[in-house]
């Protein structure tokens, strides 16, 4: 009865003075937002060294600029950081985290530039176990993703180690101090500083990696590495070259989880490569895109994307076409972009996350979000979600910072 | 709006003060049915007419609301924003919705999250109309009409000004209401301005729950200008606006609202004393109606409609002794749509996207069951045009009364899938031309015997299905619902059968009605065993299948004595179709029975009634049944006379014994039970 008392002193007052005619605050209602924002997304443009968040087609400058124009983005594993790359420098940006308030509420903040960089010419940078490992001068520097909010994080390197690296090193298994060293000509298999394998791999230019394979695009083609460890923790390595369709040295590679799915641009040819372990012995199963019952491409695959939940093949094609494949390389989801059917590989930059994706055509200037409404019930459900026009027709490389899944994030590489 | 509307009060309470009180308008001894120009008791199908001070009495401000408590009516109620009336069961397309005799023009029909445009702050009456009077406003109305008549148009001179302020006050959901209705004449020039704003907030259920999103903001303008000759002839202007915004409770408790918004411009001329012609009336209304449903501040869906009608009506007092009445009537509606979860600042155009005629791919992808989904703009733009004839005439004969009516409609929806990308459109041929003709009669008479009068009507009524009925293939966020189309929709073709009874004693008067409709090819949105591919919301489509409504409406007033009167109220309605394993018709309203007295005594009126709702277990395929409640409401009311003014205090408790309830009718009834104790206090000064 307390809101009958208040009316009723308003209406002792003066009844007929009363308006109505104020604004209400409607709704005052402690709802929760299903889409609250737990992600965000890191854009880099071409002709500018600022660094961007993307929100509802809009760009809001990060306070601190990249080290050059057109700077790629690579996400870590967790989500939470992502490698940016110019020519000559490695910054990092801790895009996802959440501080303890007083009050004790969680307070995200903002997507930032990170103190700590690298400089070097020859310079490159991939994700690997829980690290990034920065290729600079023919040396890798292994940085674990939570001391890059330090101003000297701790790092290893690979500098004792009298190799002459051509592609960031990989670290297989921390515990056990494994790493592929890409040594010139070759890809060695390292247990602290002894060479246990090496096999050949001319001038490497992508990988995939989970916990037991890696992938690799050489001169030579694709080169698996599959690394089995026995009861007494004996390690065994074995590389070998997969039969892929087209030119498989040109394949570019993804990791999530246990699957790995790689593509030759401007072609419309593609492999999804996983490991068998249901037999006695681990076997490599190339599913690939001329084999029967896969889906085909009608147009040149532009990128290939895993969702971090289920590590859907979310594919974007010249034309607009976007397409997601499961595991089997059969198609769950098509849909044509309509606003980009006359745009070209050249135009799309696409990233993923969870169940979604969002990709951007540069040409048409738009931006669409791509997702999952309740995976839980609806695991195939992709539907453009939003559809944003863009002011901008630059954006070179997009990272979406968002939570990954425990063991998503632990395998994917 | 809301500074307009400020200024206008205040404009219209100054003149209070300075203008005289002399009005010429002659008061009627007999409540007349300003729709349709006849005598309440003198109809031969029953109509029903809310006055002024019965709408005081009722709680709410909705339509649905406010006539909810008449036998035979239910409030389809979307949260506390929103509430259509369903009559005998029907409601939607089949009932109505009308001001001044021309339609509201609003897209309430189409959903139920969609407000009537009409608005009964400032009205002089509520009139529910059945029988072959309906034919006037249009054909389809098979469950009625509910026409609001104001004082925007005056068909006789005033001298001076009359007037009216109320305001009032609520408990439950801390609403706050004014409304004033102002005329003002010199003659033969007469002026109306009303205005009225109401807010609330968010209300408490009977278990003390607060229901979220259940706030609602409106406020209205209307100005009327008329010149009535001396030889009668009455022509008039007026033009209103409207603007709600209401939250729609889901599920999520998301912050959802649906914010509509009406321009209206009407004109009015009745012309007497011409050749061949008694009376012409003339009206003519033009409204551009827009709603936005906001999602986080987002209007992520847009409708847009704007309408005109055209109306004109031939009346003879005396042909063969029939008094006759020929109308021709023409409409044109115009719908366009938007849905784009990153908002939708306008209708969108793809016309420069290209299209070869050929369903799209996406439309092909996204496949359930054989049914296609689509995740683009609901509709095509869509151009419904109604040209239609009607002929209504009575005459006494020895015993009573007897009507006749007969219409023929022609509709024609004209579809342009230009808002839809054409990844998401049907082939071509999916949005040709289509036609309905439609013809409707109907015939009711009255036989007069000492205090009884019986009375029989018998109709066969044809209703074309809206393009919304047709065309819509999307997701509809207001409702937390996927709406699939059906453009093998043909007419729906009802033949009815009503039996009313009236005894008119000296001591009590009681009114009983049976009806029977049967339809071939009713209409209905059928919720499917399904959920929709992108949201995992429940999925319904417009089917037609035949069905039957049959129902009993019952009312007694007693006077105990000169003071004392004691009423009861009951109804029952049941729908069905004709085949299927569960033939039972969603959402059709409980039995509801109500008693109650009325106490009036000098400036003394009193009542209080007790309404009760049935459980309803006859339910539809994958709907729920709801438990029956009872709600006890107190109404009492003081005026206090001056020379020329009176001003009356009332104070009513709706629900007073805070009963927790959920309305069978309302899509909404399991996120929105009915509003628990509510205690309004108010004032209204007439002048």
């Amino acid at each position: 009865m307390k809101t009958f008392n208040k009316n009723l002193l308003w209406v002792s007052i003066a009844a007929l003075a009363l308006t109505g005619c104020g604004s209400s605050d409607n709704n005052s209602s402690d709802t929760t937002d299903e889409h609250e924002h737990d992600s965000s997304v890191l854009v880099s443009q071409s002709n500018t060294s600022t660094l961007s968040l993307f929100e509802e087609g809009e760009l809001e400058a990060l306070d601190d600029a990249a080290a050059g124009n057109a700077t790629k983005l690579i996400l870590s594993e967790t989500g939470a950081y992502a490698a940016v790359l110019s020519t000559s420098t490695v910054n990092f940006v801790h895009g996802l985290h959440e501080e303890e308030e007083e009050s004790g509420d969680a307070h995200e903040e903002e997507a930032h530039v990170l103190a700590y960089s690298l400089s070097g010419t020859d310079i490159s940078v991939v994700p690997t176990s829980g690290h990034f490992a920065v290729l600079v001068d023919g040396d890798t520097t292994f940085i674990e993703y939570d001391e890059l909010a330090n101003e000297t994080p701790a790092t290893e390197s690979t500098s004792g180690l009298s190799v002459n690296e051509v592609y960031p090193a990989l670290i297989l298994d921390e515990v056990h101090d494994l790493k592929l060293v890409f040594d010139d000509t070759n890809a060695k298999v390292f247990e602290g500083v002894t060479a246990e394998a090496d096999f050949a791999c001319v001038s490497p230019t992508s990988h995939g990696q989970t916990d037991e394979l890696v992938v690799i695009s050489c001169d030579e083609g694709a080169r698996a590495v599959l690394i089995e460890e026995n009861e007494s923790q004996e390690h065994k390595f074995t590389g070998s070259l997969l039969t892929l369709d087209g030119t498989a040295s040109n394949y570019i590679w993804r990791a999530q989880g246990h699957v790995i799915v790689g593509f030759e641009p401007s072609t419309k040819n593609y492999a999804i490569v996983e490991l068998d372990e249901s037999g006695a012995t681990p076997s490599i199963v190339v599913v690939k895109s001329s084999d029967t019952g896969t889906y085909a491409f009608t147009q040149n695959i532009c990128n290939l994307v895993l969702d971090t939940d289920a590590q859907d093949i979310l594919a974007i094609s010249a034309a607009g076409s976007f397409v997601v494949l499961n595991h089997e390389a059969e198609m769950l989801k098509s849909i044509t972009l309509d606003e980009s059917a006359a745009s070209s590989c050249d135009d799309f930059v696409m990233a993923g996350a969870a169940k979604m994706a969002l990709v951007i055509d540069n040409k048409a200037q738009k931006g669409y979000e791509i997702d999952v409404d309740e995976p839980s019930t609806n695991a195939n459900g992709y539907h453009v979600h939003e559809r944003f026009d863009l002011s901008v027709s630059d954006v070179a490389s997009m990272v979406i910072f968002h939570e990954v899944g425990e063991e998503a994030g632990d395998h994917a590489h | 709006m809301h500074t307009n509307l400020l200024r206008l009060l205040t404009a219209s309470l100054a003149l209070v003060v300075s203008a005289s009180a002399a009005s010429e308008e002659v008061a009627l001894d007999k409540v007349k049915v300003t729709a349709s120009g006849q005598v309440l008791d003198d109809v031969a199908q029953p109509m029903r007419v809310l006055s002024k001070e019965e709408m005081q009495a009722q709680n709410g401000d909705t339509i649905g609301e406010l006539l909810e408590g008449l036998p035979g009516i239910a409030n389809a109620s979307f949260g506390a924003g929103v509430g259509r009336p369903v009559i005998r069961g029907l409601g939607g397309n089949r009932v109505k919705m009308a001001i001044n005799g021309t339609d509201s023009a609003d897209v309430s029909a189409m959903s139920s999250d969609h407000a009537p445009m009409v608005d009964a702050a400032n009205a002089d009456q509520l009139e529910v109309i059945y029988g072959p009077n309906t034919l006037r406003f249009g054909s389809g109305a098979m469950g009625g009409v509910i026409n609001m008549a104001d004082s925007r148009f005056h068909e006789v001179p005033l001298h001076g000004y009359q007037g009216r302020v109320q305001s009032s006050i609520s408990s439950a959901n801390e609403g706050t209401n004014l409304s004033t209705s102002f005329d003002v004449g010199q003659g033969r020039w007469v002026m109306h301005v009303d205005g009225f704003a109401r807010s609330s907030e968010n209300f408490q259920a009977g278990n003390g729950e607060t229901i979220n999103n259940t706030s609602s903001d409106s406020q209205g303008v209307n100005l009327g200008v008329n010149h009535i000759h001396t030889n009668g002839n009455a022509h008039g202007l007026a033009v209103s606006m409207l603007d709600y915004e209401y939250g729609v409770p889901n599920p999520d408790n998301d912050r959802a609202m649906v914010e509509p918004s009406q321009l209206r411009l009407d004109a009015q001329s009745i012309v007497y004393s011409l050749p061949y012609v008694e009376k012409i009336k003339t009206q003519f209304t033009h409204i551009d109606y827009e709603h936005g449903e906001t999602f986080d501040d987002t209007v992520v869906g847009l409708f847009d409609k704007t309408s005109s009608e055209f109306k004109t009506t031939l009346s003879w007092s005396n042909i063969a002794g029939w008094q006759s009445n020929l109308g021709l009537q023409w409409s044109k509606q115009n719908l366009e749509l938007c849905h784009d979860h990153s908002g939708c600042p306008d209708i969108p155009n793809y016309s420069q996207l290209s299209w070869n005629g050929e369903a799209g791919s996406n439309l092909n992808n996204d496949v359930v069951d054989g049914i296609q989904f689509s995740h683009d703009t609901p509709m095509p733009l869509t151009d419904t045009q109604d040209l239609g004839l009607f002929w209504v005439m009575e005459r006494d004969w020895a015993m009573g009364l007897l009507e006749l009516g007969a219409r023929y409609d022609q509709r024609t929806i004209k579809a342009d899938p230009v808002s839809i990308r054409p990844s998401y459109r049907q082939a071509a041929s999916y949005y040709d031309d289509k036609t309905f003709d439609s013809a409707s009669l109907s015939a009711a008479m009255t036989w007069r015997i000492d205090t009884h009068k019986l009375g029989l009507s018998v109709s066969r009524s044809q209703r074309a299905p809206a393009a919304d009925e047709m065309y819509w293939n999307g997701d509809h966020h207001a409702t937390f619902s996927f709406q699939l189309d059906n453009t093998a929709l043909d007419l729906e073709t009802a033949h009815s059968l009503d039996l009313t009874w009236l005894y008119d004693g000296r001591d009590y008067r009681m009114q009983a009605a049976v009806y029977y409709y049967d339809f071939d090819g009713y209409i209905y949105n059928d919720l499917k065993a399904m959920v929709d591919p992108f949201h995992g919301n429940p999925v319904y489509r417009h089917e037609q299948k035949d069905a039957w409504f049959s129902g009993a409406e019952w009312q007694l007033d007693y006077h105990l004595n000169p003071n004392w009167q004691w009423f009861m109220r009951a109804d029952v309605v049941k729908a069905q179709l004709k085949q299927g394993d569960n033939k039972n018709l969603p959402r059709t309203p409980p039995i509801t029975s109500t008693t109650g007295v009325k106490y009036f005594a000098g400036h003394w009126q009193f009542s209080s009634d007790i309404k009760y709702y049935a459980e309803q277990n006859d339910v539809a395929e994958n709907e729920s049944p709801t438990a029956d409640y009872y709600v006890f409401n107190l109404y009492g009311a003081y005026t206090l006379v001056m020379a020329k003014s009176a001003v009356e205090f009332y104070a009513k408790a709706h629900n007073l014994t805070d009963e927790f309830g959920r309305n069978h009718v309302s899509y909404l009834k399991e996120y929105s039970p009915v509003v628990g104790r509510n205690i309004n206090l108010g004032v209204t000064y007439t002048f």
